[in-house]
């Protein structure tokens, strides 16, 4: 063991930072959550008027969608009354949700006036609940048609409500996002904000390779789990990751590739994202089937080796040479 | 696996510890992701790692035997006992089903049991487990911490009374950090019996706050309690995040200078007594900063130190402190330096004494360890 004794040079605002945090809301926080917003506002006033497993499916799916793509931004609003959590329970490792609905399908109390799904476990509040009843082998009957409605109108609500906390009101998110200072009672300065934003395409990037991929490949080919893949029922795995990694890319775009201007590190990271883009267009199947197959199988590898790479090159190279960093403890909640 | 032990000393003084036999202990993560339990003799080596299964979480010693029992993070179903002389795992306890640990636990005073807070998840009851040293840990009993969410909890001076700040957060291990009854917890600091599981006494905050999670606490030697909590309502409130409180006396919220105030970010990691009990210091990883308070309830000062969160404070030097952070660092600390400074206010580059270590992320918890 060595050790070795030296000096630190504090390397202080060497670096210019111009981060525009308006724009940064204007162009991509808010048209995501509007995006989302319009979505699952479409697909509640449909299953308020037909209440039927085919035509919702498309609507479902398309708001399930543009969930994904707002999934990377892991502060604000969002995390008001729990709703990142409502959203979506996934992984489900141990079958939460369908115990849960098979639970409440035999509950009087889903029948009653004053049935509330806000007051019910989180796993029966949003996609994931949502996805089983219009992917099921059964036909909606009654009591389902109920909790369909329930929870599309839960989506809805908790969509408009990120909208208006981002924007209304007397103390609207966005008057803390876009002007960080000392005053300011969330955002005391723009590196402060940066590396929340940092953190926040982190953790969406590790949670893409960890868990969205990596739970379905399991440790070789005859453990691959391909009921491990996200949204299975609805064969939407892939274009889940799709979204998510589009989305950070467009965050990255949006809050920080402009600091890396005459920076090699700017296209290497634009290069990486293209080659995910691609390599999720070389995967032929569904991603719980392209898990099981030899040669569809080593681009999913690909694409998880890409994804690292992608997050390597943010959280480390990027993180540096903008001076943010990573939290540990501050990421914590303990 | 062996971590990087550079050590980077900064300032003059060369010796980590003031005593040779003196350790600092503590859970951490590396650039890998690899999860540790380490020690760090008196000469800053990392003398002991011991790779996890997952993030620990605090760390309580034996009252007379070389061994600590390292809990696993919140929800986790572990605890392991180190043998802090043959730098072995002696035991691996696991939660019995049903159950989930919190990340905290004691021996009682007489070594004869481990008591870890614990979650009865199907009813949401917070309970004390008791397990029996002598027999391997076998889990022996229990009682409840008559709340929610039992996190932190201390021994009394009197060896049998408990103070269980019961952070009132529902959990359950399928969602394993969602917190499922933010808009009806009601945390408290509940004061029971470890004889008999008796609620003695319990305090809440006023119920304007009821969404201050108490989660971390110390006692001093004379039984006055120091409360870090952390606040689950919207970001740009600001209740007090500190509060003091001692025998059946109602509970006293403090608040720090309004720029300091504002700068906790509504979360409060980890808070320690100086040896003496004069003064306690709180971390606040998300604002970086670390607030220094005398026991009455007066704000000392503050120093910057960001991601910090591990504190414990140094037997026998009243007024010492080591704190950690996330980024790889310790430093020693003064409260009666910092009583005595003009500026209460004190940089990170300006503390006197700080220690990096590679590729350690330093977890919430750090004990002292004089062995």
């Amino acid at each position: 063991m060595h050790k070795i004794i030296t000096c630190i040079f504090l390397l202080l605002g060497s670096h210019a930072h111009a981060y525009d945090f308006q724009k940064i809301a204007d162009k991509h926080i808010l048209p995501v959550y509007q995006e989302l917003h319009e979505k699952t506002s479409a697909l509640d006033k449909l299953a308020q008027q037909r209440c039927d497993k085919n035509s919702l499916q498309e609507k479902s799916k398309a708001a399930f969608i543009a969930w994904q793509g707002a999934q990377h931004i892991r502060f604000g609003p969002v995390q008001f009354l729990s709703r990142e959590h409502r959203f979506a329970f996934w992984p489900d490792k141990r079958g939460v949700v369908g115990k849960q609905l098979n639970a409440l399908m035999q509950d009087e109390k889903l029948v009653a006036d004053d049935f509330d799904l806000t007051q019910k476990s989180v796993a029966l509040q949003g996609f994931s609940a949502l996805e089983r009843l219009l992917y099921s082998d059964d036909d909606l009957n009654d009591k389902s048609c109920i909790l369909v409605k329930a929870i599309t109108n839960n989506l809805n609500n908790m969509s408009k409500g990120i909208v208006e906390d981002w924007v209304a009101g007397k103390d609207p998110y966005l008057k803390y996002f876009v002007n960080p200072n000392s005053k300011n009672l969330i955002f005391k300065n723009e590196i402060e904000l940066a590396s929340q934003i940092l953190n926040s395409l982190f953790t969406q990037l590790e949670l893409v390779i960890k868990q969205k991929i990596e739970l379905p490949l399991g440790s070789g080919i005859e453990k691959a789990r391909s009921k491990s893949a996200e949204a299975w029922r609805s064969k939407s795995a892939l274009q889940a990751i799709h979204a998510n990694i589009s989305a950070s890319h467009e965050m990255y775009r949006s809050a920080f590739s402009s600091e890396l201007v005459d920076d090699p590190l700017q296209s290497e990271i634009e290069v990486s994202f293209k080659n995910a883009f691609s390599l999720l267009e070389q995967i032929e199947m569904p991603l719980a089937e392209a898990v099981k197959n030899i040669e569809q199988r080593e681009r999913v590898e690909a694409l998880r080796d890409q994804v690292s790479s992608i997050k390597n090159l943010i959280s480390r190279d990027m993180a540096s040479k903008l001076q943010l960093s990573l939290g540990f403890n501050s990421l914590d909640g303990d | 696996m062996q971590a990087s032990a550079s050590l980077l000393l900064l300032g003059s003084n060369a010796v980590f510890a003031y005593n040779k036999s003196q350790k600092l202990l503590s859970c951490r993560t590396n650039q890998e992701g690899e999860h540790f339990f380490s020690m760090i003799d008196s000469d800053g080596y990392l003398a002991l790692n011991i790779l996890m299964p997952a993030r620990g979480h605090d760390i309580a010693l034996h009252p007379h035997e070389p061994m600590a029992a390292v809990f696993a993070r919140r929800p986790g179903d572990f605890v392991w006992m180190i043998d802090l002389a043959t730098k072995e795992v002696v035991s691996k306890v696991y939660a019995k089903s049903g159950r989930h640990y919190y990340g905290h636990g004691l021996f009682t005073r007489d070594g004869s049991k481990l008591l870890c807070s614990e979650n009865d998840y199907e009813t949401g009851e917070g309970v004390i487990g008791v397990y029996d040293v002598r027999s391997n840990f076998v889990r022996i009993g229990e009682f409840k911490s008559h709340g929610i969410g039992p996190h932190d909890f201390k021994l009394l001076n009197d060896d049998k009374t408990l103070v269980v700040a019961n952070g009132g957060i529902r959990t359950h291990p399928d969602l394993p950090r969602v917190k499922s009854n933010l808009e009806s917890m009601r945390p408290n600091l509940a004061y029971v019996s470890s004889e008999t599981g008796l609620l003695l006494h319990k305090h809440e905050p006023e119920t304007e706050w009821h969404q201050l999670s108490i989660r971390h606490i110390d006692v001093s030697a004379n039984d006055q309690v120091a409360i870090a909590m952390q606040f689950q309502g919207k970001p740009f409130l600001q209740p007090p995040l500190i509060a003091i409180q001692k025998g059946e006396q109602p509970m006293q919220l403090l608040t720090a200078p309004e720029e300091i105030q504002s700068r906790l970010h509504n979360y409060c990691g980890s808070v320690a007594f100086s040896a003496d009990g004069a003064e306690f210091i709180v971390t606040s990883p998300r604002g970086g900063i670390v607030t220094y308070w005398s026991v009455e309830g007066s704000y000392i000062g503050a120093h910057e130190q960001l991601d910090a969160c591990g504190v414990c404070r140094v037997p026998n030097q009243p007024s010492m402190f080591y704190v950690s952070d996330g980024r790889g660092s310790i430093v020693s600390v003064n409260s009666q330096t910092m009583l005595n400074n003009i500026s209460k206010n004190i940089p990170y580059e300006l503390l006197e004494t700080r220690y990096s270590f590679d590729s350690s992320k330093w977890d919430n918890h750090m004990i002292l360890y004089a062995g």
